[in-house]
């Protein structure tokens, strides 16, 4: 019995290595297919003249600007500058959103009082905000760092309230028999089976971080990408716009992958569907 | 040392479902090894919440005699289900609950993973067991703490025949070395009989005691005593599922 039970437990490590490779081979080469086509398509059109290039510049300029900026540092120095305000608004939003879900959906009696405000605000649009923090907190970095920090709190807020409410009955059960303490519970419980839906919180988080960034940027830029945007625009230099959309999109995807690989690292024991 | 049970006129119901146990009463003496069988649903499961404090009966109370400190500090439990917390792996399911106090826990992990057959899969995670073997991790948990009162709810219905006698045999070498206050729930009557002090027969919803059968054989027992034989078909009538021409000798 106990050499069958060793060749079971080898025969499913096995297959999730099996499984594992079929993920990673094929999928980057299936994913880059569709940007393939479509710079194929661009190009295409920009050759042929179907596509105006004085609107949608060509990909050979569009990758020239890239240099520039790289090589010229202004795109370091611009791309630095949202990235440190979004980590610090995802920081402060993020952290106050964990804590006060996790408290509100914890106790029902701080859930009485706190939810409903929380939620009224929530409905505030977050670009509704802006004003009221240009007035507040002037046009520098201040007001661009809270407008990310509340549009992050709140996605934070809902996915963390809706985690700890999502854990099974059943083991908080299993927690009251067998008289754990509340720490435990809090630690071994309640916190792991939140985590899937604070993940999911967490990269609804990041999309929104960039999307904040870029936006207040636009509207009231010293630096950051957003104000490398504008100058894109106020000097009617396509290309500019397009690298830097790619820019965002690269990035987007970046930090989007980099929450999905923590979430695989931190969830390892996920018994869930995962596509076919 | 030991926690008599003592259920007095205890009655449960749940809303759109009717009454559950109706004016429920027995004594489970301390120490002493009592089996429930009865049909499905007819409030097994719910007697053993009850037990635990998860609900509350509607009339009627559960008191607990001893020196234990009440209910608090003397009872685990193996569910229905497994019930194994997905995030930890077998040796962390049952280092969970172990009392950080009692000393070297890592060895006391150890021999109850040896026990249920599991020392190969401590560091699995549930969702690679099978169904035995998570009923097992569970077994393991509730034996963890040495509990005075050891409520087991069907702990061997998903585990084959031969696996099943020696964890039946693993059960009983405990119990002998350690009489505690035992509550089997099973529908496995040859289980009940091999085990258990006393067999309480319980009817269809609403519960109530049909019969209470005592096993005055001592531990270990044979699997092959005929006197264990007979008893089998006093509780399958109080089941209602002997045939009357089976009663009659002719067979099916
Ligand atoms: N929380 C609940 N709400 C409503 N009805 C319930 C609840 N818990 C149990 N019941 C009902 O009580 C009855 C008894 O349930 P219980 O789980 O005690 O049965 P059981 O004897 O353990 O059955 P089985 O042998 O199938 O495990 C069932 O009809 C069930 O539907
Ligand atoms: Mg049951």
């Amino acid at each position: 019995m106990a050499t069958r039970q060793v060749i079971v437990a080898a025969a499913t490590v096995e297959s999730q290595k099996v499984n594992r490779r079929r993920r990673q081979s094929k999928s980057p080469l299936m994913g880059l297919l569709l940007p393939a086509i479509l710079l194929l398509l661009w190009w295409l059109g920009a050759v042929t003249g179907v596509l105006d290039v004085a609107f949608f510049s060509t990909p050979s300029a569009v990758l020239r600007t890239l240099g520039n900026l790289i090589f010229s540092g202004a795109l370091i120095f611009d791309f630095w500058s949202s990235l440190q305000r979004i980590l610090t608004g995802a920081a402060i939003g993020f952290g106050a959103g964990l804590v006060l879900g996790g408290i509100t959906g914890y106790v029902r009696q701080v859930e009485r009082v706190l939810d409903p405000t929380i939620q009224a605000l929530r409905a505030v649009p977050a670009i509704a905000w802006i004003p009221f923090l240009i007035l507040t907190l002037g046009i520098d970095n201040a007001p661009k760092i809270a407008l990310i920090a509340i549009a992050i709190f709140f996605i934070t807020y809902v996915n963390t309230f809706s985690g700890v409410r999502s854990v099974d009955q059943k083991l908080i059960e299993l927690a009251q028999a067998y008289r754990l303490s509340r720490s435990l519970v809090l630690r071994h419980v309640i916190m792991p089976a939140a985590l899937p839906q604070i993940f999911v919180g967490l990269r609804l988080a990041a999309a929104i971080g960039w999307i904040a960034a870029v936006f207040s940027e636009i509207l009231v830029g010293n630096n950051g990408l957003g104000e490398l945007l504008n100058d894109g625009r106020s000097q009617g230099r396509p290309d500019q716009t397009i690298a830097l959309m790619i820019v965002l999109a690269l990035a987007g995807k970046c930090s989007d992958n980099l929450i999905r690989l923590l979430e695989r690292h931190s969830t390892p024991w996920r018994a869930t569907f995962e596509g076919v | 040392m030991g926690t008599t049970l003592i259920f007095e006129h205890v009655s449960k119901g749940f809303p759109g479902c009717g009454p559950v146990l109706d004016n429920f009463g027995v004594t489970v003496p301390s120490g002493s090894f009592v089996s429930l069988v009865g049909p499905t649903a007819c409030g097994k499961s719910t007697l053993l919440r009850l037990i635990l404090g998860l609900d509350q009966p509607d009339a009627g109370q559960i008191r607990f005699e001893g020196d234990g400190a009440g209910r608090a500090d003397v009872c685990a439990i193996a569910f229905q289900e497994p019930r194994l917390l997905p995030w930890l792996t077998v040796h962390d399911n049952v280092g969970l609950v172990l009392d950080r106090r009692s000393g070297d826990c890592a060895g006391r992990i150890k021999a109850l993973l040896d026990l249920v057959g599991l020392a190969e899969f401590r560091d699995a995670f549930p969702k690679v067991l099978s169904g035995g073997m998570a009923q097992r991790a569970s077994l393991a948990r509730a034996l963890a703490n040495e509990p005075d009162v050891l409520l087991l709810d069907e702990p061997f219905s998903a585990v084959d025949a031969l696996t099943r006698m020696r964890l039946q045999d693993a059960l009983i070498r405990i119990y002998m070395a350690r009489p505690q206050t035992t509550i089997m729930v099973t529908h496995d009557i040859d289980e009940a009989l091999f085990t258990s002090q006393q067999v309480i027969v319980l009817s269809t919803r609403p519960a109530h005691i049909v019969d209470i059968v005592d096993v005055k054989a001592g531990y270990p027992r044979d699997r092959t005593d005929s006197n264990l034989f007979s008893m089998k078909a006093r509780i399958l009538r109080g089941l209602g599922v002997v045939a009357l021409d089976h009663q009659d000798g002719d067979g099916i």
